[in-house]
């Protein structure tokens, strides 16, 4: 495999006697999306923000094309940074936001007015380049943030929880965007967000953390299909976990891989059927008392067809099975 | 082929940006070296100075606390510290009160002319302290309208004004708004939630009073009355022209030092002036600590139920205070621009020659606005870098936060002790260090207007940089993250976003410092030079000398001077926010 282009490894970080960050080590390749995933206050921003070089980690190194930078100052790290405020200055138009960066670069007037404008091209916004940030949407201000973190060509892009501050419609409309001009301009990218549906449909590699420390590093496949421990498959998607007394493991499985049967499996009774536009959740309490779930409640998610079929309703009675290579099992032992 | 050419551009360009790097930080490393070094020179070393002197006798021998055994043993010295509490208590409680029933009129009442009696009660802070006494003269004086009934139509009031009673009413006049303010802040953020939840209850009004307006304004009342008690335990101007034989701490300190050459025992008053202040402090940092409780971000503005009579009763009470305030600035203006008090009333700008008084009146006031003026100018750059310094700066943790603490101490150091202090610290030309002699660089500064100007910035020093710290703190705190990982250095971000968003605070704090400037006396009585007299100096001069009429008409171009400075403010905010408004919301 090529080498990584930026090779973080073992960074720990504390804030007096806080662990921020616990041993921390990953690669990222050239054009990779990453991500940086986990509940609010797990580190994920001190992590963005040492590879930036605006926090000083106590200890490990940071690789860029096999060279340490950890002692460079963030200029010379070469990167795109966009905040969780934005920080679009605001007696500052769009235009000259994104111009900022380029005026110090000592190129002549019209190359910087020219490439602040392809810049604003890039994420569509040459038609209010010359509005003060207060005037813009708050989907506009993220884009001209954007704009004037590429208008540098940076060499990577890091945006922390660029998406969080806008509501449900704009932030999915802006994820695709922001995926698309990431590949159109192939720039390596680490996203920060505690998102995991962000996370799941953006990033090539996610990075899931919890307090300080790694849990799982992969693409979003294998994180969802194949959760590394109890804590990944628990905090990415829905799942059921149980512990399970007599193997003394934990198990789990997630509500779209549980199969119903009219006679088969353990039998069950719904307590709850809840909408969910295209799929229903169905919650069932285990009555069966053979099995290890007995009266466990379970989650299960079916199409409408699913509910016709078998005509569920409140206080139904339904079989269940867990398909076996869809079973996840943990050693570890978590109270539920 | 293309692919080096990039490869090389970017060898080139990081190159020249580990320069600018380097730069930028080795900057701020000497600013914030530089902060800390400013109050070593101005603040730090000339306390020790003081406090050092207070442990040497006259004859330089060391003494312990000898001094201090010597003061409360000498009766007359210990008359003037008991005088001094009694007047301060006295103050407390009758300007604290008169301040509270005033801003809870302004802030809990539907009366008419809120906004002219808020700018009235602010008034006082326009005059220097000597003049609330030249006005109180013109009024209960032993020729006072009031005494003599207004020239015999009425039975006379005669009050004993020379004395504790007269320098009382000074300092309330003079502690008013800065007592009004400080309440008037802390009932405005009373949050009305709390009220609702007591309607709701069904709790009476008297019960409203006791368990919520006054609990949310506790800390408001505790600040202020330790501001006013700080500021009449060492006011000089009030007790030198009204007190008569009444000593008090400030006029002591002044005879020790200036008239009897005793540095010793006036260091060892100048001790004692700050132990008010010092306790205000620590109360003070506690206090602010306790009132966020009260205030939260999504607290409501209090909504005032109807109630006509409380109204009258407010405006009556609001009417009142401001008509004094009012009388006492007219009398001191009609004094200034008539004849001869009492005796021929007819029109004349005569005073305002100031010729009877050895001719440097105009001098005094002309030196006056240019001290002001350059105060103004240097201590608001100063404090306003100083504030970047500290609040802005990413590294150098330690350094910033000592950085603060000394921007917080200048607030408990009255401006006597600053002048004194100073005398001891820059009138000397060698400096006794571990018992190494050496000379004093900063000697060349004492006698000039530089020691004038640097007294009275850090003297106002402290509120000023609250102001600006405040608005530094609104600003986004990833301003500077983000142009830092632009390469773009601190120092053009500063003056391109931060320095143009905060231009208010910047006016303020100039308008402030040119203010205070103007009326103040106690650190500049020690500090003037004979050929760079003051105004607010020359006022006590001539009073000394019983020319008050031109020490009245001082008064008066010293006040309207800073109502033009004020006026001119407002203008410049208003004409500033007209700009503004198309990139604010
Ligand atoms: N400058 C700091 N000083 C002290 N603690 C900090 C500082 N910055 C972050 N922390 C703490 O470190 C932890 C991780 O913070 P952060 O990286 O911002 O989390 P996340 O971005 O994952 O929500 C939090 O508990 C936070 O309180
Ligand atoms: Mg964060």
């Amino acid at each position: 495999m090529k080498d990584p282009f930026l090779q973080i490894s073992n960074i720990s970080k504390t804030f007096n006697h806080f662990t921020a960050l616990n041993d921390i080590s990953f690669d990222i390749y050239k054009n990779e999306f990453v991500c940086l995933l986990g509940p609010s206050g797990c580190g994920k921003t001190t992590l963005l923000r040492i590879i930036a070089g605006l926090e000083e980690a106590d200890h490990g190194s940071i690789k860029k094309n096999g060279e340490e930078m950890l002692h460079l100052p963030p200029v010379q790290r070469e990167f795109g940074i966009v905040f969780q405020s934005y920080a679009l200055f605001p007696n500052l138009t769009a235009l000259q936001n994104v111009e900022y960066g380029l005026k110090n670069k000592k190129v002549s007037k019209a190359e910087l007015k020219q490439r602040a404008m392809e810049a604003l091209q890039m994420v569509d916004l040459e038609q209010i380049k010359d509005k003060y940030p207060a005037h813009l949407s708050g989907g506009q201000q993220q884009r001209v943030a954007l704009a004037r973190a590429i208008a540098l060509s940076p060499k990577f892009l890091l945006l922390d929880e660029p998406l969080s501050a806008l509501d449900a419609k704009v932030r999915k409309k802006l994820r695709y965007e922001i995926k698309c001009l990431q590949q159109k301009l192939g720039i390596t990218t680490i996203m920060v967000t505690h998102d995991q549906e962000e996370a799941l449909t953006m990033a090539d590699k996610v990075v899931v953390m919890n307090n300080a420390q790694i849990m799982q590093v992969g693409t979003p496949e294998e994180i969802y299909f194949h959760p590394a421990n109890p804590f990944v498959a628990d905090f990415v998607g829905s799942i059921n976990i149980w512990n399970h007394h007599v193997e003394g493991v934990t198990k789990a499985i997630r509500p779209e891989h549980i199969r119903l049967s009219k006679n088969q499996g353990m039998k069950s009774e719904i307590k709850a059927i809840e909408f969910r536009g295209a799929t229903y959740r169905i919650e069932l309490e285990v009555i069966d008392s053979a099995s290890p779930l007995y009266s466990q409640k379970i989650e299960v998610d079916l199409f409408a067809s699913s509910i016709q079929a078998f005509n569920l309703k409140r206080g139904s009675i339904i079989f269940v099975q867990f398909p076996e290579n869809q079973v996840l099992t943990y050693k570890e032992q978590v109270v539920y | 082929m293309e692919l080096a050419k990039k490869v090389n551009i970017a060898g080139r360009l990081s190159k020249k940006k580990r320069a600018v790097q380097g730069k930028n930080e080795q900057l701020q490393t000497i600013l914030i070296i530089f902060v800390i070094l400013s109050f070593m020179v101005s603040l730090i070393l000339p306390l020790s100075a003081l406090f050092g002197q207070a442990l040497y006798d006259r004859e330089g021998n060391f003494a312990g606390l000898n001094n201090f055994v010597k003061y409360f043993s000498t009766p007359t010295l210990v008359t003037s510290l008991q005088h001094t509490a009694y007047i301060s208590v006295m103050t407390m409680f009758i300007s604290v009160g008169l301040a509270f029933m005033y801003a809870y009129s302004l802030t809990r009442t539907r009366m008419i002319g809120k906004s002219i009696f808020r700018y009235a009660a602010l008034l006082p802070l326009f005059a220097p302290t000597m003049m609330h006494g030249i006005g109180l003269m013109y009024l209960f004086g032993n020729q006072g309208l009031i005494t003599s009934g207004f020239f015999g139509f009425s039975p006379g009031w005669e009050i004993k004004l020379y004395g504790p009673i007269g320098i009382i009413i000074a300092e309330t006049v003079y502690t008013f708004p800065q007592a009004f303010l400080i309440i008037y802040i802390a009932l405005q953020h009373t949050d009305y939630r709390l009220y609702e939840a007591a309607n709701t209850l069904g709790s009476g009004r008297l019960k409203q009073f006791l368990n919520i307006t006054l609990p949310s304004a506790k800390y408001g009342i505790i600040t202020s009355m330790f501001v006013v008690f700080t500021l009449s335990f060492t006011d000089y101007g009030a007790p030198k022209i009204v007190g008569g034989q009444y000593n008090v701490l400030a006029t002591d300190i002044y005879k020790q030092v200036v008239g009897q050459q005793n540095l010793s025992m006036g260091a060892t008053v100048g001790v004692l002036l700050m132990l008010p202040a010092l306790v205000a402090f620590f109360v003070d940092h506690v206090s602010q600590k306790k009132q966020s409780m009260y205030i939260t971000s999504k607290a409501m503005g209090y909504k005032i139920p109807g109630n006509k009579g409380r109204d009258l009763l407010a405006f009556l009470y609001c009417l009142l205070i401001t008509c004094f305030i009012m009388l006492l600035f007219v009398a001191v203006g009609v004094a200034a621009s008539v004849k001869i008090w009492p005796y021929n009333l007819g029109f004349t700008l005569d005073h305002f020659k100031f010729s009877s008084f050895s001719g440097d009146g105009l001098t005094a006031y002309k030196n006056s606005l240019i001290a002001a003026g350059i105060t103004a100018f240097v201590g608001t750059i100063f404090t306003f870098i100083f504030a970047y310094s500290i609040e802005k700066i990413r590294k150098k943790r330690f350094l910033r936060k000592l950085g603060y603490l000394l921007s917080i101490i200048p607030l408990s150091v009255p401006g006597l002790v600053i002048g004194i202090s100073y005398v001891f610290f820059f009138s000397k030309s060698e400096l006794e260090i571990l018992g190494l002699s050496v000379s004093n660089p900063f000697h060349f500064l004492y006698g000039t207007i530089a020691i004038i100007v640097i007294a009275n910035i850090l003297h106002f020093y402290s509120v000023a940089f609250v102001t600006a710290t405040t608005a530094l703190r609104k600003l986004d705190k990833e301003f500077e993250l983000a142009s830092e990982s632009m390469g773009v250095p601190f120092y053009k971000t500063m003056f391109t976003v931060t320095i143009p968003m905060c231009l208010p605070a910047i006016l303020e704090i100039a308008m402030f410092y040119f203010v205070n400037s103007m009326v103040t006396i106690s650190a500049v009585v020690f500090l003037y030079s004979a050929d760079f007299k003051l105004a607010a100096i020359s006022i006590v001069n001539m009073d000394d000398a019983g020319n008050i009429s031109s020490a009245a008409a001082m008064s008066v171009l010293i006040v309207l001077t800073n109502i033009v400075v004020r006026l001119l403010y407002e203008w410049a905010v208003l004409g500033l926010r007209k700009r503004n408004a198309e990139w604010q919301k």
